[in-house]
């Protein structure tokens, strides 16, 4: 149970398959394909439906427009890569609420661990990578339930609903564990991920956030 | 036993293993920078204390209990440059007859002791790697000192 190698991945099609390329990602189960996340340079990015898949990165970024009422769940999710210089569609993000082809769909992102664990590894969002703070406004401020990420573990099973209502992310306070039970061996895990901004939300010119990934090996 | 001067046990665990039969103990590497080999079970005899060394020349001592675990906490995030880092070191040990667990956490400059419910050790989740302890009639010790 040495320490576990982790690889980050989207799958960047509608199709709703596995990662059978584990590390490497590539073709996947039912027509899927799956991209490894370089976390040095790549972003995940939640914006405004006049992004388009294929948008040269150098060019225009929609963010998402707060709402006048209500809520509004993120149009769209990418993946800005650096060294396709693209913002990838991630187009199984999220629910129906949002632009693309959300809903209750499993394969979206994926950890691959080539190893065991010794706990269940956990998802969870910070501040920055230091880890220290879970305040940002964009995790809720001082209340993690109002946290505008919302998650939802899909390893063993999709959502129960196209409609999911996740659990809002912002540090251990609030967080969701990828799996019922510590790895005995190699896994992919698996989650969804949406953003739902409020209208009362205040506009952010200076996050950091990031999404962490916790978990034990002895 | 193995004699090592003050200090150069620092980061390191030992377990020290019931009975006469060598190995008498398993020491790991020095855990920021190796794999502790725990869960590896490349011993599987009955632990009679665990023991992890802080460089403050302080110990944590876990002795007499029912089961014992060790492990490390890490974490990787999407700014993550260089893979994934250790948070903490977390030593268990579950008391006799009893579904409680005895924690030391040992990270960010700090050491934790708490007790969690045996099963929901840590996150609210339960862990692998438990080895058997020897049990001391109840009597237990789950204590930092000084001195390696």
């Amino acid at each position: 149970m040495a320490l576990p190698n982790t690889y980050w991945l989207f799958n960047n099609t509608v199709n709703d398959g596995a990662n059978t390329g584990n590390a490497t990602g590539g073709a996947g189960g039912s027509s899927s394909n799956w991209v490894v996340i370089d976390l040095t340079n790549d972003t995940i990015m939640f914006l405004d439906d006049q992004q388009t898949d294929g948008d040269a990165r150098t060019g225009s970024k929609y963010p998402v427009i707060i709402p006048d009422a209500g809520s509004l769940e993120a149009p769209k999710t990418f993946v800005d890569d650096l060294s396709a210089v693209i913002f990838d569609q991630v187009p199984l993000a999220g629910t129906t609420a949002g632009e693309q082809s959300g809903g209750a769909t499993r394969y979206v992102f994926a950890i691959y661990f080539d190893g065991a664990t010794a706990g269940i590894p956990t998802l969870e969002a910070w501040n920055d990578d230091t880890h220290a703070a879970n305040n940002d406004d964009f995790l809720g401020g001082a209340t993690p339930a109002d946290s505008t990420l919302l998650a939802i573990a899909t390893t063993n099973a999709a959502p129960g609903s196209a409609t999911w209502a996740g659990t809002p992310l912002s540090g251990t306070d609030s967080r969701i564990e990828l799996d019922t039970a510590a790895l005995a061996a190699a896994k992919n895990l698996y989650f969804n991920i949406k953003q739902v901004i409020p209208s009362t939300f205040t506009p952010q010119s200076d996050s950091n956030i990031v999404l962490t990934l916790r978990f034990l090996y002895s | 036993m193995i004699i090592v001067p003050k200090h150069r046990l620092a980061w390191r665990m030992r377990a020290v293993f019931d009975g006469k039969l060598p190995p008498g103990e398993y020491l790991t590497p020095d855990v920021r920078r190796h794999n502790p080999g725990w869960g590896d079970e490349v011993f599987n005899r009955v632990i009679e204390q665990l023991e992890f060394f802080l460089p403050t020349g302080h110990k944590i001592i876990l002795a007499g209990m029912e089961q014992y675990n060790f492990f490390v906490e890490a974490t990787q995030s999407t700014r993550s440059r260089n893979g994934a880092e250790i948070q903490a070191f977390w030593l268990l040990g579950k008391l006799p007859g009893k579904n409680v667990v005895e924690a030391w956490r040992v990270g960010n400059g700090k050491v934790i002791h708490d007790k969690n419910p045996w099963g929901r050790e840590w996150g609210g989740g339960q862990t692998r790697g438990w080895k058997t302890g020897l049990v001391w009639h109840g009597k237990v010790v789950s204590k930092i000192m000084m001195g390696h």
